[in-house]
């Protein structure tokens, strides 16, 4: 079986939201009997979309025990429904009838920063050991082997090149 | 740090793939390094790692090598987070199946809701038109749910859709979620990077501590001592015997006392000391003792400290040790560097700041605990700064105490040291602070603060006590005011205000808060003591209060007083007064009165300010107009307008002494009876043609509640013609009353409702015996029995001007008296007499009895009398009338018709002069009438018919005989003679001419006594009319019998029980009377033209 493609689900989804909106105007126009079986006949069509979407939704069993890999479709932009798993916050945040964009943009906004951030970090890390080897190397030449050993280690580099360098 | 050491040996050769997942995020340049030691940062921090698992190596060493192999050269995976993940098939399917549940739910809900079933019928009805449907309830709740329903799930889709649209950027933000997981798991190692680091640091500092000096220490162990420190080789002192210790204090002694008469430069505070005991103390007074000594006899050495003690209280101990030695030190510093004055300036400035330092001790204290919020204390470097009754808005009041440096020289020419200063700041001003108690040997902020908060109240309750002292009633000692100030103790500070007479007020003010006390006893008053303006100085606000509550106090001891009279009390706005441009503005308080009893139009006030409470009198237009004017144009209507005129009557509301009941219905009469006197007051000023005296504006209440009374000019001549009596015709005015008229009030009658007033006056000439002539009962009018005075009772509710009564009462008596001096020039003799009636005695034995009547033709007075109208009005309001009546007995009651008009008729021998003539003259012809009707031997046969034609003029008529005769007055010879005549019809034969032909010879050619014919007729005098009568009558019978027995035979029986019977003629005189009144009043020419009338009118019958 071919895999279910998210725009499969989409239009599913479409149609179901079609076939509500249309019971919603046969209701609130609804005159008499010939409505009634317009609305009967509607609200068939709903249950089977809604039968169609449970099938096509239906748990896999193999999708958890296969790899993804298995879902991962050719077309990146309609990737398989068994392959998505939504993270909680972005439900609430749909839930609570918020743009699921904006969550991505904040987001994205947030791992940038905290990259800067890191980044910020690692240099002034870096920066004190240096200077804390300096120290200890005036302060305790007996350790100088030593010291070097530890900046070399990680990533630092000798005084001896610092000063080439 | 084992672990990172033992970590380094391991995983030497694989360095490289670790190094590079480091750098995978930093990006740096991997190949560079060659060794390594990665596995630290790996874990997180390096130190940590060492610390915390020194015997993990295995485990971290499975764990990176696993790591290492799936990397494979490339930077490790992420962590991948799927924690709480959920897979979007399982959300649509559940969402589905929910959905599906619902539907059905939804179908069988609706299934179970009956609509009316007439869905059927509708179905004929044309397409074209609109058709609504069923719109039965049921129906609608059904569209309702499946609406609301659809609208719900449609949205829960959409929400799905939305995140399936997203769905598409979920594995990027997968990725990303990891990336952050990442950088958080970073962040965390830094900061436990750091933390290590710090630990370190700290742990670090046991390091810098010495190594111990382990040669000297076994050196000492050994031997017990240390060789290398040097031995100086001192003694120790001789111990002193206390014989040497006094010889050598007497020498210290000796010495001091040389070095400082002789040497020493002693400053002035130190001036006073003495040597003992081997030291020298000086004194300071109020400050400190100071014990000092010398180390050597030097005269130039230093002194050296010994002990100090101070002088004042509460001062400090100096404790024994530390703090001591450290004042040693410094004192014996001070001593070698400057010497005593030094010393001396050093302590004094210790000791004012250590004063000033004890007092915001105090201070702060008192702030803590009574003083809590009215104190604050603040210490600024050395200036304490002490602001009480600091709750208290508006301007601040507080103290200043600090180092003052004197600048003044003193007499010796130094400096002057410095010393305590107080400021006073009161109010925002500085005010000399020489009379606060400031003591600064004993030192009390508790007590400076009384003392300064006693001056400030004083200063407040004495300023208060100016400002309403000047006020009119304290100033003239109505109402007492005292003060009671102490410099000492604020409490005692006090202002007692004498409210009215019987309430007093205390002003003080709270001591700790500055607050306002106001206690008045009884205490009643708080309900007006509402409005506190807090932008007012408190003084201010003291007169301010108190003069509300003053007024406050008067107003309603009046109102509660007054009331028990029957007063009611006004609102201002029910009679549209504009009381505050009424009153002056000085008015704090008014009420307005009015008694059931008064005119409407009339008002009372009672007005209070501080100046003196008044009563005053408020005319308002009356009650009529005012709700003619409301109901009409209320909004148009000005209220101040409403008020015609307001004047001060009084200047005390109540009764000075201790008011009781009987004083207080003093007052009750004496308003009722001053409004009476000034409403009339008010209508002759305003009628302006009378003068009055005291004037309208002089009008006062007198001492002891004295109603004023009212003189009046009275001027019968000078009156408007509107008030001016119009008299009876041919009547001469005469001016009987002198000028000056008293009205006075005398109470109310409480049965009528009205006000008793009095007028006094004196007649211009005395009238003997007239008093006896008024009757007892006769309450309108009194005259003196001896003298010329006379007393006119008037009643009118109080406010009602009498003036109009009064005038009228006025004139009224003038002609009473005139008529009673015109009886008596005529000699006959008056009986009574009162205001409307005058009777009278003549005849010959004045045995006959008569009364003058004099009414009044003016039928209603007009209710409203505008004084201005009626000034100017032309007509008389008046018209006098005389009438005369007899009593029964009296013959001439039977012209009493004629006589009354008479008098009224403006013709000269009408009148009242005429009268007394008429009634001398007729009385004998009426006396024969009485004669003819007493005799009991007349019948009916002999009837005769009388008629009076006036006064003057009889017409007799004989029915059986028809004969009819004229008796008229005449003057003859200048006498008055009545004559006697045939009418016409006796001529023209319709008479008898038997009867004729007696007549012609018994009367005619005849003479009697008194009488005498004329041929064609008879005169006859006065006096003997009787007889002329008697013998005319006496030819009638004789005619009569010989003619006529029989005729009357038929008539016999009719008119026999009359004859005895007087009552037949009675009862024709009274239609007389009553229709010659009336015919009087319309036309007296009518009466003498129209013959047929007057006779029918005039008729007496005789039988």
């Amino acid at each position: 079986m071919a895999p279910i493609t998210l725009s499969t689900i989409d239009g599913k989804l479409k149609d179901i939201i079609q076939h509500l909106f249309e019971i919603q105007s046969a209701v609130h126009g609804y005159l008499g009997p010939e409505t009634q079986q317009e609305l009967v006949r509607k609200i068939k069509n709903l249950t089977t979309a809604l039968q169609t979407l449970s099938l096509h939704t239906r748990d896999d069993p193999t999708a958890s025990t296969t790899a993804p890999n298995q879902y991962q479709s050719t077309n990146p932009n309609d990737p398989a429904l068994h392959s998505i798993a939504l993270p909680p916050e972005i439900i609430d945040y749909v839930d609570a009838a918020r743009n699921p964009d904006i969550y991505t943009r904040e987001f994205v906004e947030l791992v940038q920063r905290g990259n800067q951030d890191l980044k910020g970090k690692k240099e002034a890390f870096a920066d004190f050991r240096d200077v804390l080897a300096r120290e200890m190397r005036s302060a305790m030449p007996e350790l100088r082997g030593e010291v070097d050993k530890v900046i070399q280690a990680t990533g630092g580099k000798k005084q001896s090149e610092r000063e080439r360098g | 740090m084992p672990g990172v050491i033992m970590n380094q040996d391991n995983i030497n050769g694989r360095g490289l793939g670790l190094h590079d997942q480091l750098n995978g995020v930093s990006s740096a340049p991997a190949g560079s390094s060659q060794l390594g030691n990665p596995v630290g940062l790996h874990n997180g921090s390096l130190p940590t790692n060492g610390v915390q698992h020194p015997d993990s190596r295995g485990s971290d060493e499975n764990y990176r090598t696993k790591m290492m192999l799936s990397a494979s050269g490339d930077p490790p995976e992420l962590q991948h987070i799927v924690q709480g993940f959920f897979p979007l098939a399982k959300l649509l399917n559940r969402s589905a199946q929910q959905c599906w549940n619902d539907l059905a739910d939804l179908v069988a809900e609706l299934a179970e809701i009956q609509v009316p079933s007439h869905d059927s019928n509708f179905s004929p009805i044309s397409p074209n038109t609109k058709v609504l449907g069923n719109q039965s309830p049921e129906n609608v709740r059904k569209k309702l749910r499946a609406l609301e329903f659809a609208q719900k799930k449609r949205g829960e889709f959409i929400k799905l859709l939305v995140l399936s649209q997203w769905s598409r950027q979920a594995a990027d933000v997968s990725r990303l979620i990891d990336i952050q997981n990442f950088i958080r798991t970073q962040h965390q190692a830094y900061a436990g990077a750091l933390q290590c680091m710090g630990d370190m640091k700290r742990d670090l500092v046991r390091a810098q501590v010495a190594n111990p000096d382990l040669n000297t220490a076994l050196e000492v162990l050994l031997r017990g001592e240390v060789v290398s420190m040097p031995d100086l080789g001192y003694r120790p002192p001789k111990p002193l015997t206390p014989k040497s210790t006094l010889k050598k204090m007497r020498k210290i002694n000796r010495v001091i006392s040389t070095r400082l008469a002789l040497h020493d430069d002693i400053p002035l505070a130190f001036q006073k000391y003495r040597v003992h005991d081997g030291r020298v103390t000086f004194v300071v007074p109020g400050e400190f003792e100071l014990d000092l000594s010398i180390g050597e006899e030097d005269v130039t050495s230093q002194f050296f400290f010994v002990d100090i003690r101070f002088l004042f209280s509460p001062s400090p101990s100096i404790p024994a040790g530390r703090m001591l030695s450290e004042l040693d030190i410094k004192i014996n510093d001070t001593l070698r560097n400057g010497g005593l004055s030094e010393c001396f300036n050093w302590l004094h400035n210790l000791i004012l700041t250590n004063k000033i330092n004890i007092l915001a001790r105090q201070a702060s204290e008192l702030s803590r605990s009574l003083w809590s919020n009215v104190l604050r204390s603040e210490l600024l470097h050395r200036t304490l700064v002490l602001q009480y009754w600091a709750s208290k808005p508006n301007t601040k009041s507080w103290l200043e105490i600090g180092i003052r440096r004197g600048p003044r020289e003193s007499t010796i020419g130094g400096m002057r040291p410095p010393s305590l200063g107080l400021r006073w700041i009161r109010d925002g001003q500085e005010v000399n602070s020489d009379d606060v108690e400031f003591d600064t040997d004993s030192l009390s902020v508790d007590r400076l603060l009384r003392s300064a908060i006693a001056l400030h109240i004083s200063h407040i309750l004495s300023s208060a006590f100016r400002r309403i002292s000047e006020k009119l009633l304290y100033s003239n000692g109505s109402l007492s005011l005292h003060a009671y100030l102490t410099r000492t103790e604020p409490g005692d500070c006090q202002l007692d205000v004498q409210l009215t007479a019987s309430r007093r007020l205390r002003v003080a003010i709270e001591p700790l808060s500055g607050a306002i006390v106001l206690a008045a006893t009884p205490n009643t008053l708080e309900r007006v003591d509402t409005d506190r303006n807090m932008d007012r100085s408190t003084i201010d606000d003291i007169v301010s209060r108190v003069g509300r509550l003053r007024c406050a106090a008067a107003i309603e001891e009046v109102e509660s007083q007054v009331k028990m009279l029957g007063f009611i009390s006004v609102s201002p706005r029910n009679v549209r007064i504009d009381a505050r441009s009424l009153f002056p503005a000085n008015v704090l308080r008014f009420s307005f009165f009015w008694h059931h009893h008064w005119e409407r139009s009339w008002l009372l006030a009672a007005t209070s300010s501080m100046d003196g409470d008044k009563w005053w009198v408020v005319q308002t237009p009356s009650a009529d107009s005012v709700t003619i004017n409301r109901s009409l144009d209320a909004a148009v209507h000005h209220a101040s307008s409403a008020v015609r005129s307001a004047q001060v009557i009084c200047n005390l509301l109540l009764p000075a002494e201790q008011p009781d009941y009987s004083s207080l219905a003093d007052l009750g009469h004496c308003l009722s009876g001053f409004l009476a006197i000034y409403a009339n007051a008010r209508f002759l000023q305003d009628l302006q043609f009378i003068k009055i005296w005291p004037h309208l504006e002089h009008l006062r209440i007198g001492p002891g509640l004295q109603v004023p009374d009212l003189n009046i000019e009275y001027e019968a001549t000078k009156l408007p013609e509107a008030l001016r009596v119009a008299l009876p015709a041919g009547f001469k005015r005469k001016t009987f009353v002198k000028k000056t008229i008293r009205l006075a009030f005398h109470g109310i009658d409480r049965c009528r409702k009205v006000a008793i007033m009095v007028a006094y006056g004196n007649l211009s000439t005395s009238f003997p015996a007239l008093g006896d002539l008024v009757a007892e009962d006769d309450h309108s009018l009194v005259l003196q029995k001896t003298g010329t005075g006379f007393a006119l009772r008037l009643l009118a509710s109080p406010g009602y001007p009498v003036v109009v009564a009064l005038l009228e009462s006025l004139q009224r008596l003038e002609c009473v008296l005139s008529v009673y001096e015109i009886l008596r020039r005529k000699k006959m003799d008056a009986r009574f007499l009162s205001l409307s009636r005058l009777g009278f005695a003549y005849g010959p034995n004045k045995e006959l009895l008569a009364q003058l009547d004099i009414g009044e033709t003016q039928p209603q007075l007009p209710t409203e009398m505008d004084p201005l109208k009626l000034a100017f009005r032309t007509g008389h309001l008046f018209h006098y009338r005389l009438s005369i009546s007899f009593d029964h007995s009296n013959p001439h009651r039977r012209i009493q018709g004629p006589l009354a008009s008479n008098l009224n008729r403006p013709t000269a021998e009408a009148g009242l002069d005429t009268l007394t003539e008429i009634l001398s003259f007729t009385l004998p012809l009426m006396q024969a009438l009485d004669r003819f009707m007493a005799n009991p031997s007349r019948n009916e046969s002999s009837i005769v018919h009388v008629t009076v034609r006036n006064a003057t003029s009889f017409q007799i008529h004989y029915p059986y005989e028809k004969c009819r005769l004229r008796l008229v007055a005449h003057q003859h010879q200048n006498q008055p003679v009545w004559v006697l005549r045939d009418v016409l019809s006796f001529q023209d034969g319709s008479c008898e001419p038997e009867f004729k032909h007696k007549l012609q010879e018994r009367l005619y050619n005849s003479k009697g006594t008194g009488w005498r014919g004329l041929g064609n007729g008879v005169i006859a005098e006065p006096d003997h009319i009787g007889d002329l009568l008697d013998e005319l009558d006496r030819c009638l019978a004789s005619t009569k019998a010989n003619t006529t027995p029989k005729a009357l035979d038929s008539r016999t029986s009719h008119d026999a029980p009359a004859a005895n019977n007087q009552s037949p003629a009675i009862r024709p005189e009274k239609s007389v009377e009553a229709a010659d009144m009336h015919g009087g009043f319309v036309n007296r020419n009518l009466q003498q033209k129209a013959g047929p009338a007057s006779q029918k009118t005039d008729v007496i019958t005789i039988d």
